[in-house]
């Protein structure tokens, strides 16, 4: 009985992953494993499991074989599948069979079998990716602009540009992109945050030290106070967002603060920032120890080096 | 005390199986058939999954537009107007007269109309066929006798083609058995897991007429129209107004 219990709870573990598509972030070790231990599943249970789950786990199977270099056993996935569902029916199985192409080195064939319908959406796509590798970088992100205008709220596409953009430099159109995607899902703190980043890598380079005209600092310390309040917007939806907390951090230690201070105390808006980054760092200096273990003195130390927040 | 009829063995082995056994083969050869026969999940054009697509973006911007600020949002705002006013994300062109189209004429309809009768003929040829064949070869057969006593309600159910008005009621006909085996099969085909066949014969009775495209449904350009009206009249409130102050009172 307690064999039977952990083969069902291990099933559903393995759909899961295979539906949530979180393989795609693990490490190259955890992905061997987990490789290994849906190719043992399915070579013990493939006949007792549902016919649905045993063509989702091979499906999962042949992706982890495709990312775990086991060239044959992909082979043998996808013929399995395309014996099944036959080869030019399904979107889906296309996609397995020009990334197995894809992964042979064969990419003419690949684009060759995804040109087909501009109805089959899911494949063009894909076709979109593979102008990923090209030198230049225009190309791809024309790629993804036409594909954007073809599916206006693909929110992986969108998400996609903006990583684009942001390699670029051009953090605004990055963070126009990461907006597309906050307002249909309000409470992705994660884009939040990634916004956040876009503002605090345009208000660095934007601001330095030397500035003297009073409007360009005025607009990075706007900028800045974009950077925060998104920081302090992610903190609202999730609190132990310890990479939200360290931004705010940054954010209140700027050098912006110590000109704002120095020269433009009076203007009241600038007035009430400083006040609130004041207290704001206090809280996040605490908060983002608390969350990552890491000692105030060696979090002034680190930043003194690499005054950047990782992405 | 009534008098039984003596019923030969042999009819239990030559009628009242063959009939089982033909109408089990026959649906479960009849459901392949309908699974083959029907044609594969139809894929949308693009320009509809655009059109929609663009719709709900617009709708999004319109429900959560709290996450820009003041000046993304009036520009943001501007483009949803214009765009959701000019006809650049239609599917198809916008006919101006008002007459209703020809409902068959429209390819879909025609489609669905065309499965319905696919349906149905697989459904009435084989039975149809087979009840010509039970009576054929077996019409006023008694072929068995029911262990359990019955009023005489069922009579008509069990004898039909028996023009016998004072036979018990439980001597059944063959092509009452044939009647019976037609309602009676689902836990049969449900055993040897296929759950199609008997889902097919029982929608035959229930049948519906296929949406055929009719006037009702709302023309885009209102829709996109409606939604640049609901756009204009956006109220604005950032989430950003006083965040700092929200979050310094909750953690200090």
């Amino acid at each position: 009985m307690a064999h039977e219990i952990s083969t069902e709870a291990l099933k559903d573990k393995l759909l899961n992953i295979s539906y949530s598509g979180v393989y795609a972030q693990f490490h190259p070790e955890q992905l061997l494993d987990l490789y290994n231990e849906v190719s043992n599943f399915l070579s013990i249970n493939s006949d007792s499991i549902d016919v649905t789950e045993l063509f989702n786990l091979t499906e999962l199977r042949f992706y982890l074989a495709i990312l775990t270099h086991h060239d044959v056993d992909s082979k043998a996935c996808l013929d399995r599948l395309t014996d099944q569902f036959g080869r030019d029916r399904s979107q889906r199985i296309k996609i397995l069979q020009s990334i197995y192409l894809e992964a042979m080195g064969d990419n003419e064939g690949a684009k060759l079998l995804l040109n087909g319908d501009p109805d089959e959406l899911d494949l063009s796509r894909r076709l979109v990716t593979f102008s990923r590798n090209s030198s230049d970088p225009e190309e791809y992100i024309a790629c993804l602009k036409f594909y954007l205008d073809v599916q206006p709220s693909d929110l992986i596409t969108w998400a996609e540009l903006a990583d684009q953009y942001q390699q670029l430099g051009h953090y605004e159109r990055a963070i126009f992109c990461l907006q597309e995607i906050i307002q249909q899902e309000p409470f992705a703190y994660n884009i939040f945050y990634k916004i956040g980043l876009n503002y605090y890598y345009l208000y660095c380079r934007e601001f330095s030290p030397k500035l003297e005209k009073k409007d360009k600092v005025l607009e990075s310390a706007n900028i800045l106070r974009k950077a925060r309040d998104h920081f302090l917007r992610t903190i609202e939806i999730c609190e132990t967002y310890s990479k939200a907390w360290l931004g705010i951090y940054l954010v209140t230690k700027a050098p912006i603060n110590d000109v704002l201070r120095a020269k433009y105390k009076d203007n009241s808006a600038m007035g009430q920032l400083l006040s609130e980054n004041d207290k704001l760092r206090e809280v996040s200096a605490k908060k983002f120890t608390d969350l990552s273990g890491i000692d105030e003195a060696t979090l002034k130390s680190d930043l003194s080096v690499s005054a950047t927040p990782s992405a | 005390m009534e008098e039984e009829l003596v019923l030969d063995p042999q009819l239990k082995y030559w009628v009242l199986i063959p009939i089982s056994v033909v109408m089990v083969l026959v649906g479960l050869l009849r459901s392949s058939f309908t699974a083959l026969l029907s044609p594969g999940p139809k894929k949308t054009p693009y320009k509809k999954i655009r059109e929609t697509q663009f719709l709900r973006r617009a709708e999004c911007f319109r429900a959560s537009n709290n996450v820009l600020d003041v000046n993304q949002m009036e520009s943001r705002r501007n483009y949803f107007i214009e765009k959701l006013n000019s006809s650049e994300y239609y599917s198809e062109k916008i006919s101006t007269d008002d007459t209703p189209k020809n409902p068959f004429t429209d390819s879909s309809t025609n489609d669905a109309l065309m499965s319905m009768m696919k349906g149905n003929l697989l459904n009435y040829i084989p039975q149809s066929l087979i009840m010509a064949w039970v009576n054929f070869f077996f019409a006023d057969f008694i072929v068995m006798k029911l262990p359990f006593p019955l009023t005489d309600g069922f009579k008509s159910m069990l004898q039909s083609g028996v023009a016998t008005p004072d036979l018990n009621v439980r001597y059944v006909s063959a092509i009452s058995w044939y009647f019976v085996n037609l309602l009676g099969l689902k836990p049969i085909y449900n055993l040897l897991g296929d759950n199609e066949a008997m889902s097919t014969i029982l929608a035959q009775s229930q049948q519906t007429m296929p949406n055929i495209g009719g006037p009702g449904a709302p023309k885009v350009d209102k829709i996109f129209q409606g939604c640049a009206e609901n756009i204009k009249l956006i109220k604005h409130e950032s989430i950003f107004d006083g965040i700092a102050s929200r979050v310094i009172d909750v953690y200090s």
